[in-house]
């Protein structure tokens, strides 16, 4: 029997939901400075409004909602997802504003995109944005890739009355915190990631300075290039993403970030511990040393079987660059989309669509079914051919090592198997949906993986020609995928509740 | 009879003067005719020699190749020399005696390696405050250049600039200024209620408590 949920606690999920909203307006200041900073007036008036607009109504919802309770896991998967969904139509606002998007629902897209850490994009003449959007476009991957609740508990919101922290925490698809305490937890994922961020400024800004570029300029790609990379995102300040630097040492430094980008923090906090012995023995670190080299490989032969490029250094540069990036999620590319379906045949796009597929680490910035799933199902599938050869009455313990020694439940094989499934089926009905508009099999799973995946590489779907209801299917899958399907199963669950629930 | 004679006579005399005069008409238009025809061949010739030294100096009106022609048709234009126009954007990326000018045509930007005193006659880029120097090339076209990694490039022989760059202006939006007081007014009457409403809960929260 479905119980119908109180009033009560549609209110306590909406007082919470305002709570994370003001945190995500506060953020919003860093792009207003940046505008002022710049004499960027007429962004800065953008800003102000989306500022103002996104604590209002985050202080509406706590002011005409003031219920604070204990915040049940489902509750608070609710209020993630709910939150998310309003950050984006309200951190739509100032880019829409901006006049480089063609309508609403296009800064929409990009603003899920850039939360879901995504990267693909809509964005009109990116070329002439401003220093002051660019910095938002980036910074909604940066709060994304740690989570939006992550930065209203680190910093901003105090989820006091209730103990809803680890419920809001885990509902952006965090399995578990890194230490005991949940705010202290959110706190070492912005030491770790604000430590990248130096690294990365220290490593990008003399790159880009030895190019010729101007040192502001520099000093401003080296945080977006870095908040793109480190957090899986894909997005650049320019129209040719990181093609537009043509520069190999770019290219090895962002890997750098991509990489550390897709590992847990649990694995950052082992390492920053000096337990260095994690990279070898945890089951998600081996796991993405295996799969990462085998799709690299495929992808290379595919793209030698079609001819794609001349010479060794091509091949390999290429090959290996947007394999990575894609395995990572990131989506960062050197190629124009149409090159992916033109030049790099079918065997290199499949690699490439499985390591989308396959993403990163749990717990990390990246997205897709994730390297401890993938471990998973491979132990399980290794474990139910032992059953089958050994005697009835033997018993058949699998473990595994993820930080520590685990034993591989059923529980975690029928939610692994279960979250795998949900990824495939969603991949393949939004490919079904673009093939309905006409577009090739190939490109519509590519597309859509992409989406799901929340990595960003297109093979050219994504346009602003493409039609409002694939765009609505994309947004919608940039968010279940972000959310790893938990959330918006919440969300429906309690929906469906309240109308049939007694 | 006598009447009739030097009528006749008249007569004779009168087409001998008109056939006279006949035959120096025709000579006459001949000889017109002719000077018209020597001055037409003459300015003809003239006119010719001057348009054809003129035609000489222009070029033929060049065979622009976009963008997307480039990126969807890359295997047949690779390695032709094409002409590409578009907006320097960003900055000249510099490399020893060369630079990469990444050029946009408004469909996508394209990579142009060009020689470094070329890349020093585009006085601006594009960017948010900037209109980038409108630039011709002319250059080898690679789909996966062996020298640059596999990147979709033109190697430019010749670089034109067509139009200098502008700075662009950004007027403040008198109706984004009203916007922003109206949710700045929002923003400052939804706190005040959030504060009077946290206040008068912990008002009663310590009258509770006393009680």
């Amino acid at each position: 029997m479905l119980l119908r949920p109180l009033a009560r606690d549609w209110h306590v999920i909406a007082h919470y939901c305002g709570r994370l909203l003001i945190g995500v307006g506060v953020f919003m200041l860093v792009p207003l400075f940046t505008a002022i900073l710049f004499a960027e007036w007429n962004s800065a008036l953008d800003f102000l409004f989306g500022v103002a607009a996104t604590v209002a109504v985050g202080f509406a919802l706590v002011t005409f909602f003031p219920e604070t309770a204990d915040i049940t896991t489902a509750q608070g998967l609710v209020i993630v997802a709910l939150t998310w969904m309003a950050a984006m139509f309200l951190g739509a606002i100032p880019l829409y504003m901006s006049g480089h998007y063609l309508n609403y629902l296009d800064a929409c897209f990009d603003a899920m995109s850039g939360f879901a850490t995504t990267g693909l994009t809509l964005v009109q003449d990116l070329d002439h944005v401003s220093n002051s959007v660019n910095m938002w476009r980036h910074l909604t991957m940066f709060m994304g890739g740690q989570g939006i609740a992550v930065v209203a508990l680190s910093m901003l919101v105090r989820l006091s009355g209730g103990g809803g922290g680890f419920e809001i925490y885990s509902g952006e698809a965090r399995e578990e915190k890194v230490v005991p305490n949940v705010i202290r937890t959110a706190r070492f994922i912005w030491i770790i990631s604000l430590t990248y961020l130096a690294i990365g400024i220290l490593l990008l800004t003399p790159a880009f300075l030895l190019e010729g570029m101007s040192f502001t300029r520099s000093f401003l790609h080296s945080i977006w290039i870095f908040m793109a990379a480190w957090d899986t995102g894909g997005f650049a300040p320019n129209s040719q993403n990181v093609l537009f630097y043509h520069s190999g040492v770019v290219e090895v430094i962002t890997m750098f970030f991509m990489i550390g980008g897709c590992l847990s923090f649990g694995l950052h906090y082992a390492l920053w511990h000096g337990r260095t012995d994690e990279l070898g023995k945890n089951v998600e670190p081996v796991s993405l040393a295996i799969t990462i080299p085998i799709l690299v490989l495929i992808c290379l032969v595919g793209l030698e079987i079609a001819a794609t490029y001349s010479g060794f250094e091509q091949l390999f540069r290429k090959g290996v660059y947007h394999l990575v990036s894609a395995h990572t999620g990131t989506g960062y590319q050197t190629l124009y989309p149409g090159q992916f379906s033109l030049e790099w045949g079918g065997l290199a796009m499949m690699a490439t669509m499985i390591a989308m597929g396959l993403g990163g680490s749990a717990s990390s910035t990246a997205g897709g079914i994730k390297a401890l799933r993938v471990a998973v199902a491979y132990k399980a599938f290794f474990q139910e051919i032992k059953r089958l050869i050994r005697p009835q009455s033997a018993v058949t313990v699998t473990t595994f090592h993820h930080f520590s020694r685990r034993f591989l439940s059923d529980t975690l094989i029928r939610t692994s198997l279960l979250i795998f499934t949900a990824y495939i089926v969603t991949m393949f009905a939004g490919a079904a949906l673009a093939m309905g508009y006409g577009y090739s099999f190939t490109d519509s799973l590519f597309e859509s993986t992409s989406a799901v995946a929340n990595v960003g590489l297109s093979a050219g779907v994504t346009s602003t020609s493409m039609p409002n209801p694939l765009e609505i299917v994309y947004i919608f899958e940039m968010w279940i995928g972000r959310l790893e399907f938990l959330g918006v199963f919440a969300l429906a669950g309690l929906l469906i509740a309240s109308w049939r629930g007694k | 009879m006598k009447r009739n004679a030097p009528r006749k006579r008249t007569v004779q005399n009168r087409e001998t003067f008109n056939l006279r005069q006949h035959g120096l008409g025709v000579l006459a238009a001949v000889g017109y005719a002719s000077l018209i025809i020597v001055i037409s061949a003459i300015l003809a010739i003239v006119s010719y020699l001057v348009f054809a030294s003129v035609a000489q100096g222009a070029e033929a009106p060049a065979t622009l190749t976009p963008s997307t022609q480039m990126i969807g048709q890359a295997k047949q234009l690779d390695g032709q020399v094409l002409v590409y126009e578009g907006e320097a954007i960003g900055e000249a990326l510099e490399r020893g005696r060369f630079a990469f000018v990444n050029t946009n045509d408004g469909s996508n930007a394209i990579g142009i390696w060009m020689s470094k005193s070329d890349s020093g006659r585009i006085s601006t880029f594009g960017d948010y405050d900037h209109t980038g120097d409108k630039i011709r090339v002319t250059g080898e076209f690679h789909r996966a250049c062996a020298e640059h990694g596999g990147d979709l490039d033109i190697h430019a022989s010749k670089v034109e600039i067509l139009i200098a760059g502008t700075v662009r202006t950004h007027p403040v939006s008198v109706s984004k200024i009203i916007a922003s007081v109206i949710a700045l007014a929002v923003l400052a009457a939804s706190g005040l209620l959030y504060q009077r409403r946290k206040n008068s809960k912990a008002k009663s929260a310590s009258q509770e408590h006393w009680d």
